[in-house]
């Protein structure tokens, strides 16, 4: 209960400190935008990117707005997505804040979500802790994670971990 | 691996400081191997190095997704602390160089396999069988295929294979795409099938 209580707080703290949970930009020009497969998606405007559903909204030229996973988006579109983020928050976010809590569960194998950022060298970095390791949602996650900011040169390399089963449960 | 070798303070700290981690399930694909359920508080069992490729890969991405470094199969806390060294002292390397990046990682891993003893004509071998027929602690004896002894360590020859196979990956396909790993990953763990159990394996449940 009380770990639930930290946890619930220590979201709601990071949401309100750092940003919202949809990256929206200004305005950006209607372009194409197609599936992985190659496939046309429709012509449409970035509206934004939720980072926990990874979930990228567009806007129809009917004002119709379509959301779509961004895995599921060709390689060209993520690699605009990428550009688009990194303009809506080109600065490295705030310091972590953290709540202090027990750690020794985490390493003994149990997880908890952990919603704050990574203190260096200072990206975007939510995650979630599991076996003492700080872990991106995915791929395309981590390496938006992994890449630095304009302005200064702390890219970081992507431990990708492809393994058989749940990391949390059975494997 | 996720209870043992990522306990490691030196692992943990790596990681958390100087990468992103990301995992991926690879349950559905298939050419992922097969396993007994395995429960994060089992006891870990016994191991070599390399062993369930199918099951298991440890890969390392540039930020723009390009693949730079392999290791399949199971690694011990120490030998997946040296793949990270191994790895991060490469990304510094292609940040730092001028050379052409694919040259720098391919040239980086057949140094690295000559400093871990392979030989010339082993780090060019193109047949993996083959060249774990070369290796130390395999002795090939006249009496057809099952003609084939174990000297000394057992495991040896296969670990060593493991280690070839792994680096020569990226001497063949350095930057390689994630995504195209992702769409077909067979060109790193071939298209056969393995199965992993360890001795702690204790629900049955298969997959």
């Amino acid at each position: 209960m009380r770990y639930t209580f930290v946890s619930a707080a220590l979201v709601f703290a990071t949401l309100s400190l750092c940003q919202s949970a949809w990256s929206q930009p200004a305005d950006y020009p209607s372009r194409s935008w197609h599936d992985r497969q190659g496939q046309l998606v429709g012509e449409a405007v970035f509206v934004g990117y939720d980072y926990d559903s990874q979930l990228v909204q567009l806007r129809a030229g009917d004002d119709q707005l379509i959301e779509i996973s961004v895995k599921r988006l060709a390689p060209k579109d993520r690699r605009y997505l990428l550009k688009v983020l990194r303009e809506i928050n080109p600065q490295p976010l705030p310091p972590r804040r953290t709540a202090k809590r027990k750690t020794s569960k985490l390493q003994s194998g149990g997880s908890a979500d952990v919603v704050d950022h990574a203190t260096s060298p200072g990206r975007a970095a939510r995650g979630k802790m599991l076996y003492g390791i700080r872990w991106q949602a995915s791929v395309d996650q981590a390496l938006l994670a992994g890449r630095g900011s304009e302005t200064s040169d702390d890219d970081r390399p992507v431990m990708w971990f492809r393994v058989l089963g749940d990391l949390e449960g059975f494997m | 691996m996720r209870t043992v070798s990522f306990s490691e303070p030196q692992v943990q700290d790596l990681l958390n400081n100087q990468f992103v981690c990301a995992f991926t399930n690879t349950q559905g694909d298939p050419t992922a191997g097969g396993s007994i359920g395995h429960r994060p508080k089992d006891p870990a069992g016994d191991c070599v190095r390399g062993n369930g490729k199918q099951n298991v890969q440890t890969l390392f991405l540039t930020p723009a997704g390009e693949i730079f470094h392999v290791a399949t199969g199971f690694l011990s806390e120490r030998d997946l602390l040296a793949e990270i060294q191994f790895a991060g002292e490469l990304f510094q390397s292609m940040r730092q160089s001028n050379a052409a990046p694919r040259s720098l990682v391919a040239d980086a891993h057949r140094q690295r396999l000559a400093q871990l003893g392979f030989s010339q004509q082993e780090i060019d071998s193109e047949n993996e069988f083959e060249a774990f027929l070369t290796m130390p602690g395999f002795t090939a004896t006249a009496g057809g295929p099952q003609g084939f002894q174990f000297s000394q360590n057992p495991f040896q020859g296969f670990v060593r294979a493991r280690v070839l196979a792994d680096n020569q990956f990226s001497i063949r396909h350095p930057l390689w795409n994630w995504e195209a790993l992702e769409r077909d990953p067979t060109l790193l763990v071939g298209s056969g099938t393995s199965f992993f159990a360890s001795s702690s394996s204790a629900d049955g449940r298969d997959r």
